[in-house]
């Protein structure tokens, strides 16, 4: 019976032995996990121009009148306006690119102002812009290739005899794009 | 008869216990959180870096621009034994990669201390964060790394 007892001891001693060593006494435990790290980078958006707004070659009359091309494009005069045959009138395009498939907001005023250049000049004539329907709303989405054309047409308000010249506006037709 | 032996048995792990807590008591880290830098403008000319702070803050340098707000610092918890000492590891740089392109992940940071003592509780969570650069050329993509974290007893 003694015999028995010490060997119960002993396999008691190494067993708990065997029990530090597995779970490491005596040693630094350690542990680790991996974390993923994400990002997404996104295409900078950027806007330049295409075709600029051209109301090409008119008259001014005895009456005031407009000269306006809509934004698709097309060409019309009212009141004592007369359009100039064989002139090119065609509406501002604004390329935006970016991230494909993105949204983005678009900003620009509502009227420019057109200013005589030549002789002693500065007689005006004020543009009220016609604008598409992104432009009109002011946000729009990039195509799956990551542009989109804006296009942007307007009406000159030409004032009874308007002054004879070459108008055109300075820093004031400023278009800002943003993603969303 | 056996009951002389099994009273020694008793004694032993008793003993062992009282001089190594620990052994019931392995430190362990759990992933609470990845990465995320969430989604930012840059390359094609727009340089700079976004950084995201371990208290959650996220900030853009140069000409990047952070978008959305979805963004975390990675998060753990620590558990182990209350008084332990513990250390905390992880590489001071570390790479993203989309399709051929890659980014640098620098400046790891932790909101703990990287050496402490773990509270009575058991357990402390703690975030780290870290900063991307972004070259001028860098292509527009989804970034993918991993940011290995270590914890050992002192």
């Amino acid at each position: 019976m003694r015999q028995t007892s010490i060997y119960g001891k002993l396999l008691a001693m190494a067993g708990c032995a065997a029990l530090v060593c597995a779970l490491g006494v005596g040693t630094g435990h350690a542990a680790s996990v991996t974390a993923e790290a994400t990002g997404q980078v996104i295409k900078p958006i950027g806007v330049v121009v295409g075709t600029h707004l051209e109301f090409g070659r008119f008259m001014s009359g005895a009456t005031a009148g407009t000269i306006e091309v809509t934004a698709a494009g097309v060409a019309q005069v009212t009141g004592g306006v007369g359009a100039v045959p064989g002139n090119i009138r065609v509406a501002a395009t604004f390329d935006v690119s970016g991230e494909a498939s993105t949204g983005f907001s678009i900003s620009m005023p509502n009227t420019v102002t057109l200013t005589n250049t030549d002789g002693v000049g500065g007689e005006t004539m004020v543009v009220t812009l016609a604008k598409d329907a992104v432009a009109a709303a002011g946000t729009g989405t990039l195509d799956g290739l990551g542009a989109l054309a804006v296009k942007v047409g307007g009406a000159v308000a030409v004032a009874e005899n308007q002054v004879s010249g070459h108008y055109e506006n300075t820093t004031d037709f400023t278009v800002v794009v943003n993603y969303n | 008869m056996n009951l002389p032996g099994i009273a020694v048995k008793t004694t032993i792990l008793c003993a062992l216990l009282s001089a190594h807590p620990s052994v019931l008591f392995a430190i362990s880290l759990t992933k609470v959180q990845d990465l995320e830098f969430g989604s930012f403008m840059g390359g094609a000319g727009y340089s700079g870096s976004i950084t995201i702070d371990p208290s959650g803050e996220r900030y853009a340098s140069g000409r990047v621009r952070p978008m959305g707000n979805l963004f975390s610092p990675a998060r753990f918890t620590l558990k182990g034994y209350p008084g332990e000492k513990y250390s905390i590891t992880f590489p001071s740089v570390l790479q993203m990669d989309a399709a051929a392109e890659k980014v640098e992940v620098s400046s790891v940071t932790c909101s703990i201390p990287t050496r402490g003592v773990i509270p009575p509780a058991g357990a402390i969570g703690f975030a780290v964060g870290a900063t991307l650069s972004v070259g001028s050329t860098l292509g527009n993509g989804n970034y993918l790394g991993n940011l290995q974290v270590t914890v050992s007893e002192n």
